[in-house]
């Protein structure tokens, strides 16, 4: 089944049904055009910047097969127990260039991004490093969290 | 999430505090070939494989070269591929034609570095003014605000990532760039192929720029194994940065993107 659109992020794909339930994976990569689904998801990163280059990321979600109505929400949540505090252990150049006072230090922070964004793993140099870095890219690039009550646009 | 992974290689695995990360340990490198070789590779691995010196891993950075439509997959490889001395034009072309036009490009800077501002978050003045007369959106995926910040200074990067010394014209001429990013990065890419005859080029950038850019741009020349430039990251960085930085340089990081 080809994977629809949520919205400009989030894709989904139903990969199976079995008697009971339907299993479907969310998919957030690149955009594409706009097929039958309408957003939901809360629509875009805080951090634009920071993201424009997405890996694929997949989730799986299982639903009763007899639901008139299935919503699916995702987004990053900053306020995450294992993001609160961030992990320590960090080298200090690294944690020196991720901070976000002034603009000498805003600009560090874009150029150690941007070699993160070509691949270049620069100041990652231990697993401390790698899960400080990661923590700090999810709680800088996190969206508000989604609204209690969902009113479908289309029905 | 998404970045995260990317940036450091961990991939799901569970690292050890201690224990080197994913794209750090050589131990890595074969993964990150059979990775490459399957198609479902990211830019970390092509990383990998050219600071590992790989170069049996060529054949399929070509192969992966000709196959990806994406084009900075395509000029990660080309980088990776100068860098492990292959010869074909091709490759050093690409990421000649893609750095000409970050150093040929008049883009200001995003971040506002003007030092009365209430803050240096961009888009600065300038920034707005350049992108409005250029019919861009300001900010956000796809705009002016990509290429200022991360697009070009990435042209760069790549290209002084080879380590191949026939970056060290374009690079200098970054030196000259409006933008402050594009700027410090051509500096950290001079720095990368160990062009000691631009110290005093990058010194130059140093005293034209407002405080906040020069001390980026000074970093570079931590790199340096000279006086002069030591001494210019004495004037231009703060004492603690500084400590930090020469403290890598001791333990062994020899260049900025290393």
């Amino acid at each position: 089944m080809p994977e629809q659109l949520v919205d400009s992020r989030i894709r989904h794909n139903q990969s199976s049904e079995s008697g009971c339930e339907i299993v479907a994976t969310l998919i957030n990569r690149e955009r594409r055009d706009p097929r039958q689904f309408q957003s939901i998801v809360p629509s875009s990163f805080n951090n634009l910047d920071m993201c424009t280059r997405a890996l694929r990321v997949e989730t799986t979600v299982r639903a009763p097969i007899n639901s008139p109505e299935v919503t699916v929400i995702a987004w990053v949540n900053g306020n995450a127990p294992d993001l609160n505090p961030l992990p320590t252990g960090e080298n200090s150049t690294l944690k020196g260039n991720l901070q976000n006072g002034t603009v000498a230090q805003q600009t560090a922070c874009a150029l150690q991004g941007g070699r993160w964004i070509l691949g270049v793993a620069s100041n990652i140099s231990t697993g401390a490093d790698a899960a400080y870095a990661n923590a700090w890219l999810l709680t800088n690039s996190a969206n508000t969290a989604p609204p209690s009550t969902i009113t479908p646009l289309l029905s | 999430m998404l970045l995260a992974s990317l940036a450091t290689g961990t991939y799901g695995k569970q690292n050890q505090a201690n224990s080197p990360a994913y794209a750090a340990d050589k131990a890595n490198v074969p993964d990150a070939i059979a990775k490459l070789k399957s198609g479902k590779f990211a830019l970390v691995h092509v990383d990998m494989i050219a600071k590992a010196g790989a170069v049996e891993a060529v054949p399929i950075l070509k192969e992966q070269f000709a196959n990806s439509q994406d084009p900075l997959v395509k000029a990660k490889i080309a980088s990776a591929l100068v860098r492990l001395g292959d010869r074909d034009d091709t490759y050093w072309d690409l990421l000649a034609k893609e750095a000409t036009r970050a150093v040929e490009s008049d883009i200001p800077d995003f971040m506002n570095f003007d030092p009365e501002a209430k803050t240096g978050a961009g888009p600065s003045p300038e920034f707005v003014a350049w992108s409005k007369a250029h019919n861009m959106p300001p900010n956000g995926p796809g705009s002016a605000a990509q290429d200022a910040m991360y697009g070009f200074p990435g042209k760069l990067m790549l290209l002084g990532s080879t380590g191949d010394p026939r970056a060290i014209p374009l690079l200098r001429r970054g030196l000259l760039s409006p933008n402050h990013q594009i700027e410090t990065t051509a500096a950290m890419g001079l720095a990368e192929v160990h062009d000691r005859d631009s110290i005093p080029l990058i010194i130059e950038a140093c005293k034209r720029a407002p405080a906040a850019a020069a001390l980026g741009i000074a970093e570079s020349l931590v790199y340096f194994d000279d006086a002069e430039a030591q001494s210019a990251v004495d004037t231009y960085v703060s004492k603690e940065r500084a400590k930090i930085l020469r403290e890598s340089v001791a333990q062994g990081k020899k260049t900025p993107w290393s």
